[in-house]
């Protein structure tokens, strides 16, 4: 009963703060008149143009991306029993990144140009798969998480490594150029690109909705899975695909975007005392999408147009929730 | 190898294949050939990265590879009176003379002021940039807002409604920003003037801005750059004539590596038209190349001069940079000067801002510094010696 109190709050929440995100921006038209248009289509072209072509999408982006980030990172700390997983444990990031960087300053580097028409979300994709598909085929061969957890990380530094080799001799645009994708951006998605992104999400933790119960079996021991007829390594291989895909897809068109995936999946455990995933996914959701929604929000600096890079944001909200969370439970591994 | 490890294998090639003709698909060339429209013969002064061509009363400006690595080309049509019809292969149709122009770059205010043509700025990134005084009165009056610091605010760009925004990319990731503000009806310009090779082909993008400004802005301008040509042309000349070529050591090293222009670099073109022995000009390359400070120090500790140290304005400064720099030559005949004469409080730079379309004003500067002999009268514009 109190939880589903809490869902019906977190719904609220979830519909409060996509309002404001809607009401609010950089453009100076009201609250009230924002919604008007939305709801209406009342409006001047302009202001038309700014809801639907650019407040709209980005909303959306914005819920699209705390939602599977949020969901990847349960599913990676369910997966290594480690409440310092993330969505980019594995190094999922540092392979987008890789991608992104030899696109950027691959030209410069190699006397190369791979940049032609290649777009950045392309270039983002074939570096997260390359990896995922990396991980797939070693756990594949080890039957064991801790090495896979061990050698996520290692591939991650070896990508990190290249990229540093990479910057090292490229120019300071395409240094820039780098840093700034390395920021995230929620802007910039159009409609198209929007609904492929929901697609795959969707999909994905759809799927990881209906492995609820053999994940929860997994995260009382592999024995106890095992001896309940889940197959490990085949959910093994379902968690990395679902958390790499959703990481990979929300990287390849937003950029790295920190901590969220960390967080809330403490936050979501926190609130529902539970360790049950069929809860537990569309908490994450919630909580996830409002936080972004919210590091949205902030970004934007009103009156003087500026807006401050979203990742930064989301960390300066995400540590200090992790700090209060430490502090309040005092042991973040119950949970596992 | 096992049957399982071959079909992984074996999907992964599959999956790259796919990838990879996925961008090929993308990667196919937007090159149009001018001769098809019937626009033979570009303006003179244009250059490698735009052709302004004349359509009767109208302009047709082709932006070529607007971001290093592409083949794309923008086609802006500028008319004055009538619309003409719509083409595929047209970019924007933009009706000249444009009243409210948006900027990205501290060199596109150096192009308007040179057309005199500023007062149509009503928005720009980075507003801290610039040094142009009229400019920072307008945006403390709020006459310019801001667009944002590093990447545009859509939000801001779309509502001031303005009639161009003049824009860079340096990669495909940037012209993505571009092309997503042009889906949602923003008339964008790539401005690729940053690419050009050498200081008067940089200059002629006067010519491309002043097509917004119509056929009075563009006869103006075509003037200015005959006079800036001559100008130069002269001063090279001039300089031509000094016995010797005094060696020159360029930049500042940053955690023991030294940045330098190669030598096709456009630095290495401005010290060689000014008749200087730059060190690195045998280095082949546009780009800056990255150097052990220990190969800079074998070269460069007998230098005659040291230019652009950085933001260093003083001896002091370079000496807590690094001590060693105490048995450089040109430090101790004290000849090190930088580009910082003219910086407003907030930092902004005029070398980035007006250099741009006055080459001739940097290279009598550099004649004057490396040849003391031949302009004994001019007055440093842009460039001044390290305090002590």
């Amino acid at each position: 009963m109190q939880r589903s109190i809490f869902f019906y709050a977190l719904l609220v929440c979830l519909g409060l703060l996509f309002a404001l995100n809607l009401g609010f921006g950089s453009a100076s038209i009201g609250f009230g008149h924002s919604l008007k248009i939305l709801l209406s289509g009342a409006g001047s072209e302009t202001e038309q143009l700014i809801i639907f072509q650019s407040r709209l999408p980005k909303a959306i982006t914005a819920i699209l991306c705390g939602a599977a980030l949020s969901v990847s990172g349960l599913l990676m700390q369910t997966l290594f029993r480690n409440p310092l997983a993330g969505p980019y444990i594995l190094g999922i990031s540092s392979g987008a990144g890789l991608g992104v960087a030899f696109l950027i300053m691959g030209a410069t580097v190699l006397g190369v140009s791979v940049s032609t028409g290649i777009s950045i979300s392309v270039a983002a994709i074939i570096g997260a798969v390359g990896i995922l598909l990396i991980l797939l085929w070693v756990s594949l061969r080890l039957n064991d998480v801790m090495s896979l957890l061990i050698l996520g990380v290692m591939i991650g530094a070896i990508a990190t490594a290249i990229i540093g080799m990479l910057q090292y001799f490229s120019t300071d645009f395409e240094l820039k150029a780098f840093l700034l994708w390395t920021m995230g951006s929620l802007e910039g998605l159009n409609y198209q690109e929007v609904s492929l992104v929901a697609g795959v999400c969707l999909l994905l933790i759809l799927w990881a909705f209906v492995k609820s119960k053999p994940i929860n079996a997994f995260l009382l021991g592999e024995d106890y899975a095992q001896s309940i007829g889940v197959s490990t390594l085949g959910l093994r291989i379902t968690l990395i695909l679902i958390s790499g895909g959703l990481a990979g897809v929300i990287t390849a068109f937003c950029g790295p975007i920190g901590f969220v995936g960390i967080v809330v999946p403490h936050l979501a455990r926190m609130l529902l005392k539970t360790t049950n995933h069929l809860k537990l996914i569309p908490a994450c959701m919630l909580i996830g999408a409002s936080i972004l929604l919210l590091s949205d929000l902030l970004s934007q600096i009103p009156g003087n147009g500026l807006l401050l890079p979203i990742n930064s944001i989301t960390s300066l909200i995400g540590i200090p929730i992790i700090i209060w969370i430490i502090f309040k439970k005092r042991k973040l591994s119950s949970g596992f | 190898m096992r049957r399982a490890d071959r079909s992984f294998i074996l999907f992964i090639c599959l999956i790259y294949v796919f990838a990879f003709s996925a961008c090929k698909g993308e990667n196919q060339s937007t090159e149009r050939k001018s001769a098809e429209e019937g626009l033979t013969v570009a303006l003179i002064d244009s250059t490698a990265h735009f052709k302004l061509y004349k359509e009767g009363t109208n302009y047709q400006l082709h932006i070529q590879n607007p971001f290093p690595a592409s083949s794309k080309v923008e086609v802006i049509q500028l008319y004055t009176k009538e619309k003409p019809k719509q083409r595929a292969d047209i970019t924007h149709q933009i009706k000249v003379p444009i009243k409210r122009a948006l900027i990205s770059s501290t060199t596109h205010l150096g192009f308007l002021n040179g057309l005199q043509k500023a007062a149509s700025v009503v928005g720009a990134s980075q507003l801290n940039l610039y040094y142009d005084s009229l400019f920072q009165r307008n945006v403390r009056q709020g006459k310019i807002v801001s667009l944002g610091q590093q990447r545009f605010n859509q939000e801001q760009v779309l509502s001031l409604n303005a009639d161009i925004l003049f824009s860079f990319a340096v990669s495909a990731a940037d012209y993505k920003q571009i092309e997503r503000l042009r889906e949602m009806g923003v008339k964008v310009v790539s401005i690729a003037e940053y690419m050009e090779g050498d200081p008067l082909s940089k200059a002629k993008w006067l010519l491309a801005f002043s097509a917004f400004f119509g056929s009075e802005a563009v006869e103006k301008a075509q003037q200015q750059i005959y006079s800036i040509k001559q100008d130069y042309q002269n001063l090279k000349e001039l300089a031509q004539k000094a016995k010797y070529r005094p060696k020159v050591l360029l930049s500042l090293p940053w955690k023991g590596s030294w940045y330098v222009g190669a030598g096709d670099s456009f630095q290495a073109k401005f010290l060689a038209d000014a008749a200087a022995d730059y060190i690195w000009k045998d280095r082949a390359g546009k780009a800056s190349i990255a150097l052990d400070i220990e190969a800079v120090f074998e070269k460069g500790i007998t230098a005659d001069y040291w230019l652009n140290p950085g933001n260093v304005t003083s001896y002091q400064d370079l000496f807590e940079q690094d001590q060693r720099f105490e048995n450089f030559k040109a430090v101790k005949q004290r000849q090190v000067f930088n580009i910082y004469k003219r910086v407003n409080a907030a930092g902004g730079n005029d070398y980035w801002e007006s250099a741009v379309y006055q080459p001739q004003l940097v290279l009598a500067d550099l004649i004057h510094l490396l040849h003391p002999t031949l302009l004994p009268e001019h007055e440093l514009h842009y460039y001044q010696a390290l305090k002590e």
